[in-house]
């Protein structure tokens, strides 16, 4: 059971502007902002020169 | 228990709120796959205790009653989560949300939840309003932006619930199941876990999935994280598929 | 396909196509080279790949004319720095089991260029049961199949059991995909359907799957730079006997792609010093040549094979 009291918030019954922008936001939630897409491995490498003739070069950079 | 940190901001409060709750959604939803005979089994603590639990509620929307839809047991008056869901919307009106911001997501949402308070006899306002014009159309030519608004309106997915979002997302399967590849290889599984969500319950109705969503499932289980909204996502749709839970 | 998006496709492939003819001496193999395969910056392995981009550039006939001569030239010098075939029949004689002496030379002979001694060695080679059982990756022994098809249009292959034995072959999960094994899709493709010649080649079943899956890969790999597996992917899709990619893929290579015509790999920055920047990036011109030209053929057409 819950009190009718707790429930009331001091200052109204609609909240703060920055309440309801929480709650839209939490509501409708954007995906991911980064992409985590596989990428190029080091571990790749081998396999790339030994099996394909017409792979790409591995990147300068490990990952 | 939850006395909010003066320094937490409406954002960090209310997120934490919303994973508590998701998080019993889960509790209920994990016995007997989601069978409720009642007033909610773990009734040691209160559903809502601050105005945090009332956002919380307000943010899960119809999926708070997820647990009752899955089980087919009808939402009642005097059901915790039906008074608590009443007074969120007191508390959060929905002109009030309207107003911060733009979009048929948040209508659509609130449409959900207040058609399922109405089935339950508890009149509020809300429940009045019509379901919102200009729902998202399935067009495969914009299949990403699509099933990303779909992931946003995964509360809708649930027996019992029809409307034109669901009409759409029965026409945009391919769509859909585009938009779970995207989000799996992202890495982003809770909107993964959301698409698939409407491609289950497509799925439970006789629509096929272009994606085999057993192993999608699994996947995210595995690969997706401790948070517990992705984990509801993720029960829901597991439900809808048929597949068995452990 | 749009008419815009066929522009940008051609101007991409054409700005490629003219960068790599300039830039083409810097993959010049060294004097006196006994080529060194484990060397992972072996000139030889780009002077088969612009052989390629040129004959295909030739064989579809869909580029202007400048594009055209540019493709004889690059092609032209090519051959010359393999001695008119001369280095890979050397090659092939002192290293019978490699197969890429016969997978450069079908380039050379789709446009048009032949070694009699060689052609002779490969087909020799390629009857022996040891060479057809080499141990190698199934999408390269494909390539293996499509460059004795190529050499010679009477050798036959079992394609349906090569292609079952391929990644794609299993038409598997579609997000359950990595880096590499996206470079081993494409290449399937490539040497089912010779470059875009047999797009009816490709089984229906797995052409399906393209259809609804290449659009997610390229929407992927382009959010995250990746010029030169989206290029492969687009070469895929005009590798279809019904492509499917909007314009996103192109529009995102020709953001990418410099004045000069240097399409950058990824989305790191390109090397100042100019042998690097080729050296790194010559690949992708290669993807860029080929797959411009292989989607205005599909747009334009009547496939080569059909011709």
């Amino acid at each position: 059971m819950f009190t009718q009291e707790a429930l009331r918030p001091t200052g109204g019954t609609v909240g703060t502007a920055a309440d309801l922008s929480a709650v839209t936001s939490l509501m409708a939630e954007e995906e991911t902002r980064i992409s985590d897409a596989p990428l190029y491995t080091p571990q790749d490498v081998g396999v790339g020169i030994l099996g394909l003739l017409l792979s790409p070069k591995p990147p300068k950079k490990d990952r | 228990m939850p006395f909010a940190d003066a320094s937490a901001s409406p954002h960090e409060e209310f997120a934490a709120a919303v994973e508590r709750m998701a998080a019993r959604a889960l509790t209920v939803l994990g016995t007997a796959g989601g069978a409720v005979d009642g007033p909610a089994a773990d009734s040691a603590t209160a559903l809502v205790t601050s105005r945090a639990d009332l956002a919380a509620a307000r943010i899960l929307g119809a999926d708070l009653f997820a647990p009752y839809l899955l089980a087919q047991v009808p939402l009642e008056s005097g059901h915790e989560e039906v008074r608590a869901m009443a007074e969120a919307f007191r508390v959060f009106p929905p002109e009030a949300l309207r107003t911060a911001t733009a979009g048929g997501t948040i209508a659509w949402r609130d449409w959900a939840a207040a058609e399922l308070l109405r089935r339950s006899g508890e009149s509020t306002r809300a429940a009045a309003a019509p379901p919102p014009g200009g729902a998202p159309v399935a067009d495969p030519g914009r299949w990403s932006e699509w099933s990303q608004r779909m992931a946003q309106l995964s509360p809708l997915a649930l027996p019992g619930l029809d409307s034109r979002v669901h009409e759409s997302a029965r026409r945009g399967g391919v769509s859909l199941g585009r938009g779970v590849v995207r989000a799996m290889l992202r890495r982003d599984y809770r909107t993964a876990a959301r698409i698939a969500r409407w491609l289950a319950l497509g799925q439970a109705s006789g629509v096929d999935s272009p994606v085999d969503l057993g192993p999608v499932l699994r996947h995210i289980r595995l690969f997706g994280g401790p948070d517990a909204r992705t984990a509801l996502d993720l029960r829901v749709a597991e439900l809808l598929a048929g597949a068995v839970g452990r | 396909m749009s008419a815009e998006v066929l522009r940008t496709a051609h101007q991409v492939a054409s700005n490629a196509l003219h960068w790599l003819q300039r830039s083409a001496p810097l993959g010049a193999l060294p004097t006196g080279a006994t080529v060194d395969l484990a060397d992972p910056e072996n000139p030889y392995k780009p002077l088969g790949e612009t052989a390629l981009a040129a004959s295909l550039v030739l064989r579809e006939g869909v580029a202007g004319p400048g594009d055209l001569q540019a493709a004889r030239d690059l092609l032209a010098f090519a051959w010359q720095e393999f001695d008119g075939g001369d280095v890979l029949y050397e090659r092939q004689l002192r290293h019978p089991m490699l197969t890429d002496p016969l997978e450069t030379y079908a380039h050379f002979v789709r446009g048009g260029y032949r070694h009699r001694p060689l052609g002779e060695l490969v087909g020799h080679l390629g009857a022996l049961d040891s060479v057809g059982a080499i141990e190698m990756m199934p999408n390269r022994r494909l390539a293996v199949a499509n460059a004795h098809r190529v050499v010679d249009p009477g050798h036959r292959s079992d394609w349906t059991a090569l292609t079952a034995a391929c990644w794609l072959g299993a038409t598997p999960e579609p997000w359950m995909i990595d880096w590499m094994t996206a470079y081993h899709m494409t290449h399937t493709v490539f040497h089912v359907t010779d470059w875009g010649a047999h797009p009816a080649a490709l089984p229906s079943a797995i052409a399906d799957y393209l259809r609804l899956w290449l659009p997610v890969w390229i929407d992927i790999w382009q959010e995250v730079g990746q010029w030169d597996l989206v290029g492969e992917l687009l070469i895929v899709d005009a590798c279809l006997e019904e492509p499917v990619c909007d314009a996103q893929g192109w529009d995102r290579l020709a953001r990418a792609q410099h004045a000069d015509g240097l399409l950058p790999r990824d989305a790191e920055p390109v090397d100042e010093d100019p042998v690097r920047a080729f050296k790194d990036n010559e690949h992708t011109a290669v993807v860029a040549i080929v797959a411009g030209t292989v989607t205005l053929a599909r747009e334009l057409g009547v496939p080569a094979a059909d011709r």
